[in-house]
């Protein structure tokens, strides 16, 4: 695109700014560093500056946040470059928190905690900004986990399902594979329309530089922002970066009502940088020299994760229902079943079902005909977290796993001896729990004859497997748990960025149950799944669009599955 | 002595309490005796005057290697006659000083005494830079101006600072008022350095 510089255009845009150049005077309130060193300046005066409020070093051109204030000083730590910070230097008060820019055209852009773009491209032009740090959403506003998040890996959807709005811990030792279920998730987003945020904080930039690589060739790019924080930034960028991920998610959650997806990888290394920054301002240190408010640190930013609840109102009937706003309610809020009068607020429903929600409204619909019901615009978005620990020789108890573990709604755990023995991905199913995503599941993959059973049946194959190694002579009903189980662990093996559509997950685990593949060498499952997906859909469809619009196993549909299987064993090349 | 180093001074953490008290105590008793302003300024004078343009004498009089009969013979040497034009309380204050080994925070407790000082006869320091020297009619303008709106008695300090290009900068304590050509002018450069990307998307568009 060419462009050439439109000099009136600019002229006119500098006599505006300097007409408008008045006389005011500029108060502020100003300090001057004491010391300062490792991301951090100790600074006198700023007498009046407020905890958490944001300061700026006019000489070095870098802002910072008040961290501690104390009797005769006040500790800043400094976002960005502090080398150019020195003693003596000005620093004033700005009377605002730290805030980033948000909006859609952050979109498919790679940006540092701060919102400036690192990836080379133009700027960030957008037209809103966000508190970086700001407060959950209520209990009122929310709505339980019910919509599933499907990640397209088999292990997790089946056994530890994620819903929208859930906080899933996935921890593990170092080369488990915890980036790359995160990843293969935001892949899996691109059909379901969710906006996802990958925090890179403390990685090596070698490292986020593949994932962004990978992103970009999959095509994810387009729904996905990236916030860098690495190993090479200084430890407020990386104490920041995961409050600030979360902000830019807020945005598309509370502004555009969308589902949104942000991954914190890892918070054991923004742990570490808090710990940093505590340490250097003297905050007393206590288990592991974490400080003491490291949980806080983590469960604020955790409980920011949400489903918002969907508000409705009653709208005139010919109301344009891709623009209704909160406020355009026609009965009053005090009184329900009278129309409101002028000015006075109109009533807004607020949650799915239940009192005060949508069932209210459509009760109180009746009072008024020819109107109806209709949902605001931008109402009952989400934000699923999934944050990331590394763990040291699989030691949860460690002090930062054990609170990350307690705040989330359940953990992925990977094993290096899962992924040593070909597993892939590690996920240890025993130990991993979701406690919200069971009512997340779609019914199909909750049924018995897919993932119901899955995970006692797999720890009962464990034991017998255990037991097997014994060399005892088994018996026939043992040896046949015994072949399910491995057949069912080799479905459960999945390539890395082959998310699968949750379907075809169902199909693939509903034939392992029913003793499709029982005849099937071990070896040859994974060649028999492939074969089997795309004989479905080559030669099947109708059954894969019957599961697609009944999502339940009814008997009609079991009966069409098991049909196509048999169909199927035949045409199988091994 | 400059801005910097009174914050240094006044900042230091246990030296600047330690100070603190003993100015705290020096201003009680010196109010008691109704020569608060006189005692002031002989502790201003001692400390900038002598000790200030003497760092021999201030670092002897510091170091605890020296023997204290040999600082105290000094230190009568020194003011314990009538021409040395110090008070009786100073003097006394001295001794006091000496016996506990904190001679050494004379400077630090002059800065802290005249803090104190000011506070108690709501008295404010006032620094003001100007682009050009300040004529004798403005300076009184600027200090009704500002006793008014702090309702304190301001002490104006001034100096001159071409490159400020026009205006003043009054800093009161923490507070500054800029209303300073060259600070508005690079307001105005961050301004438009920050609103250049969005004027250039409007040209595109």
């Amino acid at each position: 695109m060419s462009f050439k510089p439109n000099v009136s255009e600019i002229a006119s845009v500098l006599t505006e700014q300097i007409r408008d150049f008045g006389q005011q005077t500029d108060v502020r309130e100003t300090g001057r560093v004491l010391e300062v060193g490792d991301g951090i300046a100790r600074v006198y005066g700023l007498s009046e500056v407020m905890a958490g409020e944001l300061v700026d070093f006019p000489g070095a051109d870098v802002k910072g946040l008040a961290f501690n204030l104390e009797e005769n000083s006040v500790s800043v730590i400094i976002l960005g470059d502090y080398l150019k910070v020195r003693e003596g230097m000005e620093v004033r008060t700005t009377g605002q928190l730290l805030s980033i820019p948000v909006g859609p055209e952050m979109i498919g852009r790679v940006v540092d905690p701060l919102g400036n773009p690192i990836d080379g491209g133009p700027p960030i032009l957008a037209k809103r900004n966000r508190f970086v740090e700001s407060m959950a959403p209520g209990v009122a506003e929310r709505q339980p986990v019910k919509q599933p998040l499907q990640t397209g890996i088999k292990a997790i959807d089946a056994m530890t399902p994620i819903g929208r709005g859930q906080r899933e811990l996935i921890i593990g030792d170092r080369k488990t594979g915890k980036t790359q279920i995160a990843i293969d998730t935001i892949l899996n987003q691109k059909e379901e329309k969710v906006i996802c945020v990958y925090v890179a904080c403390g990685q090596m930039e070698a490292k986020v530089a593949a994932v962004v690589e990978k992103l970009k060739a999959m095509g994810a790019m387009d729904y996905t922002i990236v916030v860098v924080a690495s190993a090479a930034d200084s430890a407020p960028l990386q104490y920041i970066a995961p409050y600030a991920g979360t902000a830019i998610a807020e945005y598309f959650m509370y502004e555009e009502g969308k589902d949104t997806l942000v991954v914190y990888d890892d918070l054991s290394k923004q742990a570490a940088a808090y710990r940093q920054l505590s340490l250097l301002v003297r905050r007393p240190p206590g288990r592991e020299a974490y400080p003491g408010d490291v949980f806080y640190c983590h469960s604020r930013l955790l409980e920011r994760s949400a489903k918002l609840a969907e508000k409705y109102v009653i709208v005139a009937g010919d109301a344009d229902a891709a623009k209704v706003g909160a406020d355009w309610g026609v009965n009053s809020a005090s009184h329900p079943d009278q129309k409101r009068s002028n000015g006075a607020a109109g009533k807004v429903y607020l949650g799915p079902g239940g009192y005060g929600g949508k069932e209210q409204a459509d009760h109180d619909l009746a009072k008024f005909p020819g109107h109806k019901v209709a949902k605001v615009v931008g109402s009952g978005g989400s934000l699923t977290a999934l944050p990331i620990i590394e763990t040291l020789e699989g030691e949860v108890s460690a002090y930062i796993p054990t609170n990350v573990i307690s705040i989330t709604d359940g953990q992925i755990y990977l094993q290096p001896d899962l992924k040593n023995a070909g597993v892939l991905p590690a996920v240890d199913v025993g130990i991993s729990v979701s406690r919200v995503g069971g009512n997340a599941q779609i019914g199909a993959m909750k049924d018995k004859r897919v993932a119901g059973g899955l995970k006692l049946t797999l720890a009962q194959f464990r034991e017998l497997e255990a037991f097997a190694q014994l060399g005892t002579d088994l018996d026939k009903a043992t040896q046949q748990q015994l072949d399910r189980g491995y057949r069912m662990v080799e479905i459960l093996k999945q390539g890395q960025y082959e998310p699968l559509n949750v379907i075809d997950q169902i199909m693939i685990i509903f034939a392992g149950n029913s003793g499709g593949l029982d005849a099937v060498d071990r070896k040859k499952v994974r060649s028999w799944e492939g074969q089997f997906f795309k004989f479905m859909k080559e030669q099947m469809p109708e059954v894969r669009a019957l599961l697609a619009k009944e999502k339940k196993i009814t008997d009609e549909v079991a009966k069409q599955l098991t049909a196509a299987i048999a169909a199927f064993q035949p045409q199988f090349k091994a | 002595m400059s801005v910097a180093h009174e914050t240094v001074l006044e900042a230091t953490g246990a030296r600047g309490r330690l100070a603190r008290v003993y100015a705290e105590a020096l201003l009680a008793a010196a109010t008691q005796a109704n020569e608060a302003d006189a005692v002031g300024e002989q502790l201003t004078a001692v400390a900038d005057d002598v000790l200030g343009k003497n760092p021999v004498i201030a670092r002897y009089l510091a170091n605890p290697a020296v023997n204290r009969q040999a600082k105290f013979d000094a230190l009568r040497a020194a003011f314990d006659r009538r021409e040395s034009g110090t008070s009786v309380l100073f003097r006394k204050f001295l001794g006091v000083l000496h016996a506990n080994g904190r001679l050494g925070l004379l400077r630090d407790i002059a800065v802290a005494y005249q803090t104190l000082q000011d506070k108690a006869a709501r008295r404010v320091r006032v620094s003001v830079r100007a682009a050009a020297e300040l004529t004798a009619e403005q300076t009184d303008a600027l200090t009704k101006n500002l006793a008014e709106s702090l309702n304190q008695t301001p002490i104006l300090r001034v100096t001159v600072d071409p490159e400020l290009l026009g205006g003043l900068i009054v800093q009161v304590g923490d507070r500054v008022y800029d209303t300073s050509v060259r600070s508005r002018l690079e307001t105005l450069r961050t301004h438009l350095m920050t609103s250049a990307p969005h004027v250039v998307q409007a040209q595109r568009q």
